[in-house]
């Protein structure tokens, strides 16, 4: 993307400088290498510190002022990037001149307030709230089981192992284990070990960044990037059953394809042309063609280096879809598909990276991602462009298949 | 108090064609991509109506038509948005069927491909019954989604007789009865340019857009509107139910409070909806005094959400919310409305800011804009009269709100839970 400036002090910074939103946002991301005994609490963590300060010590009283300032949105998340455990903090402000008032600047006070003044006292945080915010937790990981769609690629994904079966809010064994103390302790570690970024869009410059987030320069460390290694474990099959109407069909290729490289880029090619898009052959083929499913779709990690297909079937469907979803890739494998189905993809990944400078959000996830890949937008859509037939066939065959999960209803 | 808004900073274009319909273009500086919705008036809740004579179609065949509409003789149109660049989708909501794409390149050729595919109907047996098997899959799903299941099973207890009771794609057994000749029927009613709606943002010269788009519809011929009239519906505003349990394997339980309201059309229906919007924000944001309450005992917290839905015939509130203790979270809150309200001024000013604010952060999002105008332009309001409507609601005005829609008689209460 043309115009984002990049800049290190202690943090590091991606700004990108534009008139053309109504807001200004800004994402503070805190990464750490994910592992089991740390993941429930870091995944509490901003549950906790985006509802209350030492300054504002309630959810009343922290989001009166924020309702104040025009509907400030201040959220905190967490989620694992490949390797690592990622916490985020988002703050979206609208513009200054749109209300005659200075919002930024006391919008960046409150997410000081966030991340340098918790409401904790000596050492630890609120037994209260942490109690509070424990329940919540556990029933969020409760309630995976009622999206059907979301249970089942996790439990493919815990067929999987390493990094993909880590639980991203982690297990409910381990959310027990989880203590104000050590809940502080992980925020300690959080706001000095971490490896910290900043990413701003919006109607700001440099300057104005540099000296807003001045008080967080003490923050963070340096640490490199933890990318995940190839990994591809012996074929598995699960079947599962539950009292439900639609059943579930989940799949997981793997493939030794670097995520820096040239190659993980053309693999959106080979997945855009295997079940990406509505043009693809999984929805043409499962849903037009066989009426088997309303979606058939698959996604490609390229951390994680697994291609993923998912499909809702009727559970007398499951060998009949299979033999169709390994019939598809046969033939992509075998260089069979159309000129014209290839270049409709290859516009379809421009289009989508065109219109990545349109949505904040999306523009600050895409720059976040840019960090690992060395690309710019530009290199990237070249690349795909000089995506050659022989690119895909060859990346094509190095596709195999890992892991089937089926959750079954219907009659058993 | 006065918000000083000197302009939200945008510009719309607006003309009406010989034909009836509805054309609406604004530039967004700076954007790359170009969005438009091509919207008719037309929704699940159209399923009686008279032509000639008076017709009742199968439930669920507004969603059947807009999945068929993309089939043509020359193959699927999404293939077609797919080979410009675009991206392109379409939805069917109680009151409204939107076809709309997205794309950063042959904005013109995607344009002009929209509003034909949308004015050139085909339907042939041999689709029509190969979709059976897919929405029927879609229909599957839903059934297995338990915040799906809640809402329906609130809005089914909620009204006597309007079809907005009826889920959107119907069920397997009323598709199954759809013909060719009945999309047909329904396009030729419902897809007339005088009840339709053109909404193009982004990269665009209005002018230039203006000009393909009317050189578009003068190359075509529409014969009169055939639509006559819409059903009238005759709903009592106290609901059927009072409670309403659906027994499904969820781990949390699921509850959904409705409250039903008097609907409003045209600018009347806009301005009400804004008010009970900043009320409900008043009384049940994180901020309001029986959230601070609730949280303090364990019976809400992020799970918690609230929207109030309003279009020409139907309105009501609903809060949602999941929690094992559910029964006391009802009593709470519905105890709790039934007292008197007490909202002071300095409330109602921050509640403002508040919304204000939320308008103008949405104004980022073209489709925001397309969607949402197209939805006030139907029903006869301007998305972009919301600052000045918000901006004159009074205290006053909440109470009476207030006093109409948090009724014993207008409630429902809707779980799921385990058997």
């Amino acid at each position: 993307m043309k115009g984002i400036e990049q800049f290190e002090h202690q943090l590091h910074y991606s700004v990108y400088p534009t008139k053309k939103f109504k807001t200004t946002t800004c994402l503070v991301s805190f990464a750490a290498p994910l592992t089991q005994d740390t993941v429930a609490g870091r995944a509490l963590l901003p549950f906790i510190m985006e509802k209350s300060t030492a300054t504002y010590p309630s959810i009343e009283l922290f989001h009166t002022p924020l309702e104040e300032l025009y509907d400030t949105n201040l959220y905190a998340g967490a989620s694992k990037i490949g390797k690592e455990h990622v916490i985020q903090f988002q703050l979206e402000v609208v513009n200054d001149n749109l209300v005659g008032e200075s919002v930024l600047s006391q919008a960046i006070k409150l997410l000081e307030d966030v991340l340098l003044r918790p409401n904790a006292y000596d050492g630890a945080f609120q037994p209260l709230i942490v109690e509070q915010e424990r329940r919540l937790q556990r029933q969020r990981i409760e309630s995976v089981y009622d999206d059907k769609m979301r249970f089942a690629q996790q439990r493919l994904q815990e067929m999987l192992g390493g990094e993909l079966a880590i639980p991203s809010l982690g297990t409910l064994e381990q959310l027990d284990q989880v203590t104000p103390k050590s809940l502080y302790d992980a925020y300690q570690s959080m706001i000095q070990d971490d490896r910290v970024d900043i990413y701003v869009v919006g109607d700001v410059s440099r300057e104005q960044v540099e000296q807003a987030f001045e008080p967080l320069e003490s923050l963070g460390a340096r640490r490199p990037r933890h990318l995940p290694e190839a990994s591809k474990g012996e074929f598995k099959r699960l079947e599962e059953h539950q009292d439900i109407k639609q059943s579930k069909l989940h799949l997981a290729y793997s493939l030794d394809v670097d995520p820096r490289t040239e190659d993980a880029l053309r693999m959106q090619v080979v997945n855009g042309l295997f079940g990406g898009f509505p043009h693809s052959k999984l929805f043409m083929n499962v849903r037009e063609k066989e009426s088997l499913a309303y979606y058939a779709a698959s996604q490609f990690s390229s951390l994680s280096r697994k291609l993923f297909v998912y499909a809702g079937i009727d559970s007398t469907n499951q060998q009949k879809t299979e033999q169709i979803i390994e019939d598809q890739l046969k033939a992509i494998q075998a260089g069979d598909f159309e000129d014209e189905t290839l270049q409709q993809t290859k516009e379809l990944l421009f289009h989508q990276r065109r219109q990545l400078g349109d949505n904040p959000r999306q523009l600050i996830a895409w720059m976040s991602g840019a960090d690992v890949r060395p690309f710019s937008l530009d290199e990237e859509m070249a690349i795909i462009d000089h995506t050659t037939r022989e690119h895909i066939v060859a990346l094509a065959k190095e596709m195999e298949l890992e892991a089937v999960y089926c959750l079954k209803g219907g009659e058993r | 108090m006065k918000l000083d808004f000197p302009n939200v900073g945008e510009t719309l274009h607006h003309h009406i064609l010989d034909n009836g319909l509805s054309v609406y273009l604004l530039k967004k500086t700076g954007y790359e991509k170009t969005f438009a919705t091509f919207t008719t008036k037309y929704g699940s809740i159209d399923r009686r109506f008279k032509l000639e004579d008076w017709v009742e179609v199968p439930d669920g065949i507004a969603h059947f038509l807009e999945h068929k509409m993309f089939e043509k003789e020359e193959g699927d149109i999404f293939q077609k948005f797919g080979r410009q660049g675009a991206s392109a989708n379409a939805f069917t909501s109680f009151t409204r069927t939107a076809y709309l794409f997205g794309a950063t390149s042959n904005v013109r050729e995607n344009v002009n491909t929209l509003l034909d595919f949308v004015q050139t109907p085909y339907f042939t047996k041999e689709s029509v019954e190969k979709e059976k098997g897919i929405i029927g899959q879609e229909i599957q799903m839903y059934q297995d989604n338990p915040g799906w299941r809640l809402f329906f099973g609130l809005i089914e207890a909620m009204y006597d007789t309007h079809p907005v009771k009826i889920d959107i794609a119907g069920t397997i057994e009323s598709i199954s009865e759809i013909t060719a000749e009945d999309l047909y029927v329904c396009h030729q009613a419902f897809y007339h340019p005088s009840n339709m709606a053109l909404f193009v943002v982004g990269n665009i010269e209005p002018d230039d857009m203006m000009e393909l788009i009317r050189d578009n519809q003068s190359s075509k011929s529409f014969e009169e509107p055939t639509l006559r009239a819409r059903e009238a519906i005759d709903e009592p505003v106290a609901v059927r139910l009072a409670e309403r349990v659906i027994e499904m394997d969820v781990s949390v339980p699921k509850v959904m409070i409705g409250y039903k309201d008097v609907p409003q059309a045209g600018e009347v229906g806009l301005k009400q909806e804004l008010t009970v919007e900043l009320l409900m924000h008043a009384l049940f944001d994180t901020t309001a005094p029986l959230y601070t309450e609730l949280y303090a005992e364990g019976l809400i917290d992020d799970a918690f959400s609230f929207d109030y839905t309003s279009e020409e015939t139907f309105a009501f509130a609903a809060l949602s919310m999941e929690t094992p203790q559910v029964d006391a979270f009802v009593e709470r809150v519905t105890s709790a409305l039934e007292r008197p309200l007490h909202l002071g001024q300095e409330t109602l000013d921050r509640k403002k800011r508040m919304m204000q604010g939320q308008f103008l952060k949405a104004l980022n999002s073209p489709e925001f804009i397309a969607n949402q105008f197209s939805r006030y332009a139907l029903n006869g309001g301007n998305l972009f009269d919301i600052p000045d409507l918000i901006d004159a609601i009074t205290l006053d005005e909440l109470y009476e709100s207030y006093e109409r829609l948090f009724r014993h008689d207008q409630r429902t209460v809707c779980i799921v839970r385990k058997p």
